[in-house]
């Protein structure tokens, strides 16, 4: 049986628990999507039993930073829901608003054993938007997210130049892309810090300001996508505002 | 001379492996035998110690030294009108690419090299080394096929510029329509009757002799069907390129005798025409008999990553052996230079690749490439 089974039984495994480097010859005993024993030997008639023997049985893969389901396979332009042009600090952006969990991608993801996957927003925004971590396998999409807005993603790097010739506009340089995230988390910050003990007036208010308080507050990381020396910059940022940060 | 003692040679024709030393001389496999002796201070003597050494890999699908995937690094497509025969490939080489390091470094030697699908027809096609300091250097034929696009590319750039073609009825027109006009045009010559120069028409001449096949990019299946119904109209040789459904009638395509070029597989399915890519079809079209080449369609994966893309379809049903065939004699019968390359057999060209373990493996890494009787890259 594939999905929704209540017990379910691996008898005789060879368990990478990824724990500590300890390999465990023995069953695993799932009881409502969550693991409730690992031993040498289990019993348990209610449930399910999946004999797998010669097997290595390891945790699903995690991808800790990809597209799926935000840019769709096989379908093109219109499958594209990570790039919002139009403005290139959208922090206020939720990826989950723009996942299709029909994807393909998905079912290939999981054939393949990946079962978790942070998703984040395009990198051609200065700031993205924000990511999730979201399980690979399940119909509905408010239960395969594990941890919504994960990260803040902030990009530094080729991909952010706006380099139109018609439409000219900022960033088209690596100095214009630090400026303007720098910019923008001096001014959220000062915006954090002026309404953390009270309330914001409707003349103060700023959604994008109000979407990265959880930054501040250190519930949310930042993720910064960078392929080369903007790693220097990104410890600078760090520096500044110390925050819990990845990658 | 170069003579390489122990070696644990790859046949690519049979199949097997066997051992024995090969001499080079003069870019070429002069000998290859058990205990080859020479007395001659000239020859430079290297023990492979029973590694495994192949024919030079040969990607028959790539645009390396064309185009690299930063901000103008196209120099394979020219989108200002549809129906380009005239260019050619190595006038938009770049002989210092820094992918070419990579190719040899991984065991490609030769490459067909063409011009993109933004095009009806875009250009000329050519075969190169991967190693060498100037164009002239590298190319071994150009031209050597005629290349041209259906499906999504073409109509998706023109569409935009709001020219034709904008759908598939307009490029099978430009190109049945081109083909009319360049058959004209060739069957006028030689019959002695004058006519005025024309730089498109011309490039069409040795597609019309039969001495350069067309090099037809097509993924979609109706794709396929009508690039065979032009090709056959026109009693052209052809090769089937991504070919991404054609397994789905494999029977249909057997029939038509025509090499085919697969790939890439592992790669995001960026438009609709490519979503029913299959690992599994290599395995599909090799098990029918039909001669299969793996391609790279360098940048879109990086041809360092051919002999991996060969390995992991083992995964999916592509015998290693197969798999090393499509990567070697395959390719060189495909592209008609297998007189000169894609087996280890004396006379032809010293391209040679050694390897530290089976040479689709993951773990394996190159440990020496030869190309032309020269070492250009050693890690012994």
């Amino acid at each position: 049986m594939i999905g929704g089974s209540k017990m379910l039984l691996l008898k005789n495994g060879k368990i990478f628990t990824m724990a500590n480097s300890q390999v465990i010859y023995g069953d695993i005993l799932i009881n409502d999507g969550k693991i409730v024993d690992i031993n040498s030997s289990i019993n348990e008639p209610k449930a399910e039993i999946i004999d797998v023997s010669n097997h290595i049985v390891t945790p699903g893969f995690i991808d800790g930073h990809c597209h799926l389901g935000i840019v769709e396979s096989g379908v093109g332009a219109v499958g594209n829901d990570m790039d919002e042009k139009s403005n290139t600090i959208s922090p206020q952006l939720i990826v989950e608003n723009g996942i299709n969990t029909m994807d393909s991608s998905f079912e290939d993801a999981v054939k393949v054993g990946v079962t978790t996957v942070s998703i984040a927003p395009s990198e051609s925004n200065v700031i993205g938007g924000k990511s999730c971590v979201f399980k690979t396998y399940g119909n509905n999409l408010d239960k395969r997210v594990v941890k919504s807005q994960s990260a803040l993603n902030i990009s530094i790097g080729d991909f952010v130049k706006r380099l139109n010739d018609v439409m000219v506009e900022m960033p088209r340089s690596r100095m214009a892309i630090t400026y303007m995230a720098r910019n923008f988390l001096q001014n959220a910050k000062k915006y954090y810090d002026e309404t953390k003990n009270g309330n914001v007036d409707m003349k103060k208010y700023n959604e994008k300001y109000e979407s990265v308080k959880s930054v501040f507050k250190k519930e949310t990381k930042v993720e910064v996508c960078s392929h080369k020396a903007g790693f220097d910059t990104y410890i600078f940022h760090r520096r500044s505002y110390d925050r819990k940060s990845s990658r | 001379m170069l003579l390489l003692k122990n070696c644990n040679i790859f046949d690519s024709i049979k199949g097997k492996f066997f051992h024995g030393d090969i001499l080079l001389e003069d870019k070429k496999i002069k000998n290859i035998r058990r205990n080859i002796i020479v007395n001659d201070l000239e020859t430079k003597m290297i023990d492979i110690k029973e590694n495994i050494v192949c024919p030079g890999f040969i990607d028959a699908h790539s645009h390396i030294g064309m185009w690299t995937l930063n901000e103008k690094g196209n120099d394979a497509n020219e989108c200002v009108k549809p129906l380009t025969p005239a260019l050619r490939a190595i006038d938009g080489l770049n002989p210092h690419d820094e992918a070419f390091k990579d190719a040899y470094t991984s065991g490609i030697t030769t490459a067909m090299i063409c011009p993109g699908s933004g095009n009806a027809i875009g250009g000329q096609a050519a075969i190169i080394k991967t190693f060498g300091d100037s164009v002239e250097d590298m190319t071994i034929k150009s031209p050597a096929a005629m290349k041209i696009a259906f499906g999504e590319n073409p109509k998706n750039v023109y569409s935009a510029q709001k020219k034709s073609p904008s759908s598939r009825m307009a490029t099978a027109f430009l190109i049945e329509d081109m083909s009319n006009k360049a058959k004209m045009y060739y069957e006028e010559e030689k019959n002695g009757i004058q006519h005025e120069y024309d730089e498109d028409l011309e490039a069409f001449k040795p597609v019309f002799r039969g001495e350069i096949p067309l090099k037809i990019h097509a993924h979609r299946l109706d794709d396929i069907m009508t690039a065979i119904r032009i090709a056959e109209e026109f009693n052209l040789n052809y090769t089937l390129d991504h070919c991404t459904e054609g397994y789905l009638q494999a029977d249909y395509i057997k029939d038509k005798n025509v090499p085919i070029m697969l790939g890439p597989l592992f790669s995001f399915a960026t438009k609709v025409e490519t979503k029913n890519a299959s690992s599994e079809s290599p395995a599909i079209f090799n098990d029918k008999g039909v001669l299969i080449s793996l391609i790279s369609d360098h940048p879109f994966t990086n041809c360092k990553f051919l002999p991996l893309y060969a390995g992991l379809l083992s995964r999916y049903g592509l015998d290693m052996i197969d798999a090393l065939k499509a990567l070697t004699i395959n390719p060189a019968k495909a592209l008609n230079i297998d007189d000169r390359l894609g087996s280890i057999e004396e006379g032809k060209d010293a391209d040679l690749v050694v390897f530290n373990g089976e040479p689709l493996e993951t773990t394996t890494k190159v440990l020496m490439t030869i190309v032309n009787g020269s070492i250009v890259y050693s890690d012994l």
